[in-house]
């Protein structure tokens, strides 16, 4: 399927509008019905989590490495698993209105039938590659279809801030930290 | 051997009425002669001047308080999260705008760039003929300026501009183009670069570090983690406010509900929180003013890489600005600036995902990025926004994009272009995901010319936030009138940068402390 026509199955007028900024959003119109058991109201989190339930952990640890690429270390677990808690610190900071959204377009991708045709992804996320994931990505951000491209900026704006954010990736963009001697000076 | 005076620990240890909401297990009612909903620029000015006329006054933050020994790491992660609202996550309501603003003790003031500009003199002569804004002519407001410089040390910045600032000003030479110094409002500043994640030296010259604690020490309460949920009326007045208390982490309500009754109500929540306060309170609004016309100052940006570092992550975020564009003979004007450029703030300007995110982010010490800042809100065809609340009364944006706005957009991506090229660049970016490196100023401008202008393609930011509760003599067109008094309403004033009938065409810190002053300063005969 051509990324132009991403949202061939899927009657346009059923997406209201998708909003990102933060956070994202897919307002679903006439589809609400249809998706009432993937999107109910406040999935349980994940175990240690505030906003992430399980399958958005499968979901972001299959989106991470596509949105950052070789610069994130593929075989780090610790560092995996603080990425992941600061995207989880991210969409918890999010107003109401922001949380709402971004869960409707997380269920969207975590709704199988949907998640085949809006993105492309054949497999269940758990089984996804970086290389399925990064035509998601593909996809979305090329797509003609403003929600899906509202849908790409949600996404690589939580995954990249959950990385970028860390010391650990200062090194990755040649960023040396806050000026050492102002540091040594206001820690002294 | 830098001890940096930690002003609330002293503060607190001599008397200071600072209280935290999250701590108190008991409905109570608080009174006051007059309250203040909200500490950032307006309720912080407003609270020196009031509390220097012998008024008791009560401060309201729905942030926390955080101070300069919070601030020492100047790590992007702890800023965001702790200082801006909704960790810097907040957007429009369809998320194709992105919006920086504070939300914390001192609101904006304590995370913006510093940047302290006059409103300009167009500005005001379009307020004064088409809002019927009175007293508030050049000459009317200079001095109110002159006491605000002043008390912020606002000042032209005196020492070499970091790189990606000088880049700037270069590339405006080269093409006989206007430039200018940028006042800051700094003493002492240490040309750190972090002012986004809160002054870790007291330098700047925030609400913070400023007008509050000068508040406090005349006696002024100071409650932070209180939300207002609603303003209450009586008989055409406002009677009581009812406030929610916040959790530590400033962001669910403990349960906790207080009262507060005063003579006088002044609402400083910024620009998104007023008109939804209002709002959410069924605050009268015959003509249904209340959160039209909001104006924010779109942002578009442009990434160029140089051969040499520019290390645009250190030194003064903002030393230069071009007003070349700002009043076109035709269509929407715009400033030329730049932001900061530690490395979450730039991995949103490249648009790129995978290894050529990885490959940017690798060239982050070589970039310079402009930013041009569309003058909203001047025509009908360009007429801001509008804030509306939602089934539980959490705040939204809408903001429509027009022909005319996107022309503007698209000519700033040109100018930006040019400039670069101009001042050296290898290769140039505009933000728009149909972008790429392009080589040459005669590349780049056959690109811009045909980018698709829509909403989610251009990357968008805004950190100003105007209008929503506009100013003027006529009660059919504005909320409040020339001083911020509320037409209909005899105790409640605005406070804050939501009485701009439009855009200011400059960063609004300076224009917000001005009219306040003058404001405040008024509020106060009537108060006596």
């Amino acid at each position: 399927m051509p990324p132009n026509s991403a949202g061939a199955g899927i009657d346009r007028r059923q997406f209201l509008r998708l909003s990102a900024g933060s956070a994202a959003a897919l307002s679903l119109l006439a589809a609400t019905s249809q998706l009432s058991g993937c999107t109910a109201a406040a999935p349980q989190a994940a175990p240690g989590y505030q906003f992430l339930t399980l399958d958005d952990l499968q979901l972001f640890t299959a989106l991470l490495p596509a949105i950052n690429g070789p610069a994130l270390p593929a075989d780090n677990a610790e560092l995996h698993v603080a990425t992941l808690q600061r995207l989880d610190l991210a969409c918890a900071g999010l107003g109401a209105p922001a949380q709402a959204e971004l869960r409707k377009l997380l269920g969207l991708l975590h709704w199988a039938p949907l998640r085949r045709l809006a993105a492309g992804i054949r497999t269940s996320w758990a089984q996804a590659s970086t290389a399925d994931a990064e035509a998601f990505l593909r996809r979305w951000h090329n797509s003609r279809l403003e929600l899906f491209n509202a849908g790409y900026r949600a996404l690589t704006k939580l995954g990249s801030l959950a990385w970028w954010s860390q010391p650990a990736s200062h090194a990755a963009a040649h960023y040396p930290g806050p000026p050492a001697w102002a540091v040594s000076a206001l820690n002294s | 051997m830098a001890m940096i005076n930690d002003l609330y620990t002293d503060g607190i240890a001599s008397g200071w009425k600072v209280r935290d909401a999250s701590q108190l297990s008991s409905d109570t009612t608080l009174e006051a002669d007059v309250v203040i909903v909200g500490s950032g620029a307006g309720g912080g000015t407003a609270a020196e001047i009031l509390t220097a006329a012998g008024l008791d006054v009560l401060m309201l933050e729905e942030g926390a308080l955080y101070t300069a020994a919070d601030f020492k790491d100047m790590d992007e992660f702890r800023g965001y999260g702790q200082l801006y609202q909704e960790g810097a996550g907040r957007a429009t309501s369809d998320g194709a705008v992105s919006i920086f603003q504070g939300r914390s003790v001192g609101g904006t003031t304590t995370i913006n760039w510093t940047t302290s500009l006059r409103t300009p003199e167009k500005t005001l002569q379009h307020w004064q003929q088409d809002f019927a804004v009175s007293g508030a002519s050049a000459a009317d407001m200079a001095p109110w300026f002159e006491q605000m410089e002043q008390r912020l040390g606002v000042a032209p910045w005196a020492i070499e501009p970091n790189r990606n600032n000088s880049l700037l000003r270069d590339g405006c030479e080269h093409l006989g183009w206007d430039w200018k110094t940028i006042p800051r409002n700094v003493r002492g500043c240490w040309n750190l670069g972090y002012c986004g994640l809160g002054c870790p030296t007291n330098a700047k010259q925030s609400m913070l570090v400023t007008t509050i604690p000068a508040a406090l020490r005349r006696g002024m309460t100071l409650l932070h983690h209180a939300r207002v949920e609603s303003l209450q009326y009586e008989k055409g007045r406002v009677s009581g406010l009812r406030v929610q208390a916040l959790d530590a982490s400033a962001s669910k309500p403990t349960g906790t509900t207080l009262t507060v009754r005063a003579r006088h109500y002044i609402v400083a929540g910024g620009a998104i929180n007023t008109p939804a306060l209002l709002l959410r309170s069924r605050t009268p609004d015959p003509k249904g003013l209340i959160g039209k016309r909001t104006c924010i100052h779109p942002v578009n940006l442009s990434v160029a890489r140089f051969e040499q570092p520019v290390a645009g992550y250190h030194g003064a975020p903002q030393s230069i600005y071009s007003d070349q564009f700002l009043w076109p003979q035709q269509g929407v004007g715009y400033k030329l600036e730049v932001p900061p450029l530690q490395p979450v703030l730039a991995t949103g300007l490249f648009g790129s995902f995978g290894a050529q995110l990885s490959a940017d982010m690798a060239t982050l010490d070589r970039i310079q990025v402009c930013l041009a800042l569309m003058r909203d809100g001047f025509s009908n065809d360009v007429d801001g926004g509008q804030v509306r609340i939602d089934n539980a009364g959490n705040p939204l944006l809408d903001y429509d994009i027009s022909d005319s706005l996107w022309d503007g957009l698209r000519r700033g991506f040109l100018s930006m272009a040019e400039l670069q090229f101009a001042a050296g660049a290898q290769s140039v970016r505009p933000s728009h995901l149909d972008s790429r490196d392009y080589r040459s100023w005669s590349e780049a401008k056959a690109a811009i010319a045909e980018f698709p202008y829509r909403k989610q393609r251009v990357s968008l930011y805004t950190a100003h936030l105007m209008g929503g509760c506009a100013m003027g003599e006529d009660p059919k067109r504005c909320v409040v009138d020339s001083h911020g008094r509320h037409h209909q309403i005899e105790n409640l004033s605005i406070f804050d940068g939501s009485i701009f009938p439009t855009s200011i065409g400059a960063n609004p810190q300076l224009s917000i402390y001005a009219f306040i002053a003058r404001n405040a300063s008024k509020l106060v005969e009537t108060l006596k």
